[in-house]
């Protein structure tokens, strides 16, 4: 066949004009309840919206529990410490200060120590040290067995260098020792609920609790020597 | 075309009108009513997905369509399990019988004896199906859907000269298939 008989063949060929109802209809009803006009409608959108929501109360519930709940108990538990008269009495009588909190069982601990051994503890807490880290414990020790070493005066000889104390020049006993008080806070009822001196020989997230025995009072010479430290 | 975007009943409208022309495209490149039916409900879904993204500037809406339709016809015919051409004895073999209007199977039927008596469609249409796709498609735009070059220019995303190429290419591929 010659090519412009073919061309005329296909230009004069007569093709199906057919038409299947059924499936226009059935295609027409698919696409217009397909999703993407589904999430165009409120319920739509609300069906996407729904997990999204979800996991997003998820996370701020979570968030809320592991993240600003224990700061804010944490916080709670200072503030009814610092506002207990006899919290007071003991921050006065042995220059304590508030070093460190732990949050236990839905109740705080709050960690009284000497206000500059405080901030050692500060720092080895951030390091996830403790005394028995050789590096930690040389920090620490100087003020442990030399408790009063900071507040000696400073003296000079006539040319202006430094002579260290003589162990004479601190004290001694009773007078010289360091005190480490755990105040246990109620934080349902806001109110200091326990007293318990300690040998400060860790940090106090790695104490337990758990057994031990807290006086009600903390009277200055009532409590020390009268309930036994926790388990390490 | 933006609110066919967001409006269902809009949608609707231009499937309405472009319906019969796609449908119809996609059973004269194939001869296939079930090849057909695939074809147009994958165009018409994937112009939805992609009814966003259409611009004028650049095509025709009715170009924009038939280039999809075009595209998910050459896939067809890549695809391995290619469907060859149905007749009526296949499909009653195959338990259809022809039933009411309102019966898909019976409508199908009937389709299928409208199909097979276009005779002289079908043979020339196998011999079509034998060439590359490229020629397949510039034939059928152009004498059975009756477009001018410019029109099938546009859909195949070609230049005009290039198509008028194409054609001549493949009129002679075509006369060779005799």
């Amino acid at each position: 066949m010659r090519e412009e008989d073919l061309i005329r063949q296909l230009e004069s060929l007569e093709t199906p004009d057919i038409e299947l109802a059924g499936h226009r209809q059935a295609l027409r009803a698919a696409l217009i309840n397909s999703d993407r006009f589904q999430r165009r409608t409120p319920t739509g959108w609300a069906r996407i919206l729904a997990p999204v929501a979800a996991a997003a109360a998820l996370i701020a519930f979570f968030g809320f529990v592991n993240l600003i709940q224990p700061e804010l108990h944490t916080a709670r538990a200072m503030e009814i410490a610092r506002t207990d008269a006899q919290v007071q009495a003991l921050m006065t009588e042995y220059g304590l200060d508030i070093a460190e909190v732990k949050l236990q069982d839905g109740e705080a601990f709050v960690l009284l120590a000497p206000r500059l051994v405080r901030d050692v503890t500060h720092e080895m807490a951030d390091e996830q040290k403790t005394v028995d880290d050789p590096v930690s414990y040389s920090r620490v020790f100087p003020m442990l067995s030399r408790p009063f070493d900071w507040m000696l005066p400073s003296s000079t000889d006539e040319g202006g260098t430094h002579i260290a104390p003589s162990a004479g020049d601190f004290p001694s006993g009773e007078e010289g020792r360091l005190h480490y008080y755990v105040i246990k806070i109620d934080l349902a009822e806001k109110t200091v609920s326990g007293f318990l001196e300690i040998d400060y020989t860790a940090v106090l997230r790695e104490m337990d609790f758990t057994e031990a025995n807290f006086a009600k009072s903390a009277l200055p010479g009532d409590v020390a020597g009268e309930e036994p430290a926790p388990d390490m | 075309m933006k609110k066919a975007q967001r409006d269902p009943a809009a949608f609707a409208e231009l499937y309405d009108h472009y319906y019969p022309k796609i449908f119809g495209y996609a059973l004269r490149r194939t001869a296939n009513l079930e090849a057909a039916q695939d074809i147009t409900s994958e165009t018409f879904f994937k112009a939805l997905r992609s009814l966003w993204r259409f611009r004028w500037r650049n095509i025709s809406f009715s170009s924009w369509l038939f280039r999809i339709a075009s595209n998910e016809t050459a896939q067809h015919f890549r695809q391995s399990d290619y469907k060859k051409p149905a007749s009526l004895e296949a499909l009653q073999e195959q338990g259809l019988e022809p039933a009411s209007p309102d019966d898909p199977q019976g409508e199908l039927i009937e389709a299928q004896e409208e199909l097979d008596r276009h005779r002289e469609f079908r043979q020339i249409q196998q011999r079509i199906t034998r060439l590359p796709s490229k020629y397949q498609e510039v034939i059928v735009l152009r004498y059975f859907e009756q477009r001018q070059l410019k029109e099938v220019a546009e859909i195949l995303g070609k230049k005009e000269g290039t198509v008028k190429s194409l054609l001549h290419r493949a009129i002679e591929k075509l006369r060779e298939t005799e």
